[in-house]
C-alpha cells in the first residue's frame, strides 16, 4: 500500500500505480446452446444493455449511460446488485471502478467511497471487485481489454478459476466503458452472468 | 510556420492539419485568434472544429471568434508528459475551459502562477509574442488583483 500511495505522480492525483499498462494480448469465449456443456459449466447472459455517447457534449463527465438501463437490466435478470457474487468493472483507472458501481445501483450516486470502505474487495471478501486483478494488474490488450471481464467472470463461474476462486459464485456482473474521446465515453455496457 | 522551439531543444509536436480544422489553425498561427463555430439553425456554439451541428445536424454552421476568455471547469497537472518536448516545463497544466461564448475545450494553461489553477479561475489566450511559442489556443490565468 505504500509503494501504492508513494508511487510518482502521472497526472494529478493519478500515481503510476492508477495508470493502466498498453500490453499485448486477446481473449475469446465460445458462445452456443447450453445443453452441449456439461452441468455447472454453461454460463448464461441473464441480461445485458449498451448505450453510446451520454452524456451527450458533457466535456466532464462524472457519469456513464449504465443509470440510463440499470433497471431494465436488474429486473431482465431477475436479480439486484447484493445478488451479486463478484463486480467485474472496466478499471483503465481506479475513478472508472467508482463510477460503474454508483452508476449501476450499487449504491447512490457520491457514496461509493462508503461501499469501498465497508467491504474487503479482494476474491475472497465481502464483495470481490475485478477478481482477475483487472487491466490495472494486466494491462490493456488494446481493444481486446474489455472482453477480459466476461473471460475472467466466466471463469469464476465455472469454478476454474483457481487459486484466486470466489466462493460459491453463481452469479456476476460485468460492465465496460470505452471510446473516450475528447471528454465523451462513447459506450457503456453491462452485463448479467450466472452459471446454468 | 515558425517551428515552435520549447527550452530543452525538442519542438512541439504539430496538430494534424485537415480540411476541418484548417481555418481554426490558421486563425491561431496568423492571428492568435481562437475560433470555434456556430450554428446557424439552432444557435449552439460548439468546439472542436466539425463539418456539421452536433445538437441539430445541420450543416448551416460558420466559425465565430471568442474574446479569449473562459473559466476553468476542472483541470490537472500532468507531471510525466508522454513527449520530450513538455519534460523541461513540468508540471504541464491541462484544463476543461468554458469559453464565454459558451462551448467548452480542453487546452494547456502556462505562465509562472499556473499551478495556483482552481476550478472557476479565470483565463484569457496569452498574448503577444507569446502566442508564436505554441501551435494550439493556449491560456494563462488572470491574475486576480489586477482584473
Ligand atoms: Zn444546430
Amino acid at each position: 500500500m505504500e509503494q501504492y500511495l508513494n508511487a510518482r505522480l502521472i497526472a494529478e492525483p493519478l500515481r503510476l500505480f492508477d495508470c493502466v499498462m498498453a500490453c499485448s494480448g486477446a481473449d475469446a469465449v465460445i458462445i452456443g446452446p447450453t445443453d452441449r456443456v456439461q452441468k455447472g459449466k454453461a454460463v448464461q447472459v441473464l441480461s445485458g444493455f449498451e448505450h453510446h455517447n451520454h452524456p451527450p457534449g458533457e466535456i466532464i463527465p462524472l457519469e456513464g449511460a449504465w443509470k440510463l438501463y440499470k433497471d431494465r437490466l436488474w429486473d431482465l435478470a431477475g436479480f439486484g446488485p447484493m445478488d451479486m457474487n463478484f463486480v467485474n468493472a472496466y478499471d483503465d483507472y481506479p475513478i472508472m471502478v467508482a463510477i460503474q458501481l454508483e452508476d449501476l445501483g450499487f449504491c447512490a450516486k457520491g457514496e461509493v467511497g462508503r461501499l469501498l470502505d465497508e467491504h474487503s474487495l479482494a476474491y475472497n471478501g465481502s464483495f470481490p471487485i475485478n477478481t482477475g486483478g483487472g487491466q490495472l494488474s494486466v494491462g490493456q490488450a488494446g481493444m481486446a481489454g474489455g472482453l477480459m471481464l466476461i473471460t475472467e467472470a466466466v471463469c469464476q463461474l465455472r469454478q476454474e478459476a483457481g487459486d484466486r476462486q470466489v466462493k460459491n459464485a453463481l452469479r456476476a456482473l460485468a460492465s465496460g466503458y470505452g471510446m473516450v474521446g475528447y471528454g465523451h465515453g462513447l459506450s457503456t455496457s453491462a452485463a448479467i452472468l450466472a452459471v446454468n | 510556420m515558425t517551428k515552435e522551439k520549447p527550452s530543452n531543444g525538442h519542438a512541439y509536436p504539430k496538430p494534424k492539419e485537415t480540411s476541418l480544422n484548417r481555418t481554426f489553425l490558421e486563425a491561431w498561427h496568423k492571428e492568435g485568434k481562437l475560433l470555434v463555430q456556430s450554428c446557424k439553425n439552432c444557435n449552439h456554439v460548439f468546439f472542436y472544429p466539425r463539418p456539421f451541428c452536433p445538437k441539430c445536424f445541420s450543416i448551416d454552421i460558420r466559425w465565430l471568434p471568442t474574446n479569449g476568455h473562459g473559466k476553468v471547469l476542472s483541470f490537472t497537472l500532468i507531471h510525466r508528459p508522454n513527449h520530450p518536448a513538455f519534460f523541461a516545463e513540468v508540471p504541464i497544466v491541462l484544463a476543461e475551459i468554458a469559453l464565454d461564448e459558451g462551448a467548452s475545450l480542453l487546452s494547456r494553461v502556462v505562465g509562472e502562477n499556473r499551478t495556483q489553477i482552481r476550478p472557476n479561475s479565470t483565463l484569457t489566450l496569452v498574448s503577444g509574442d507569446m502566442k508564436k511559442n505554441y501551435p494550439l489556443p493556449t491560456f494563462k490565468l488572470v491574475c486576480q488583483s489586477y482584473s
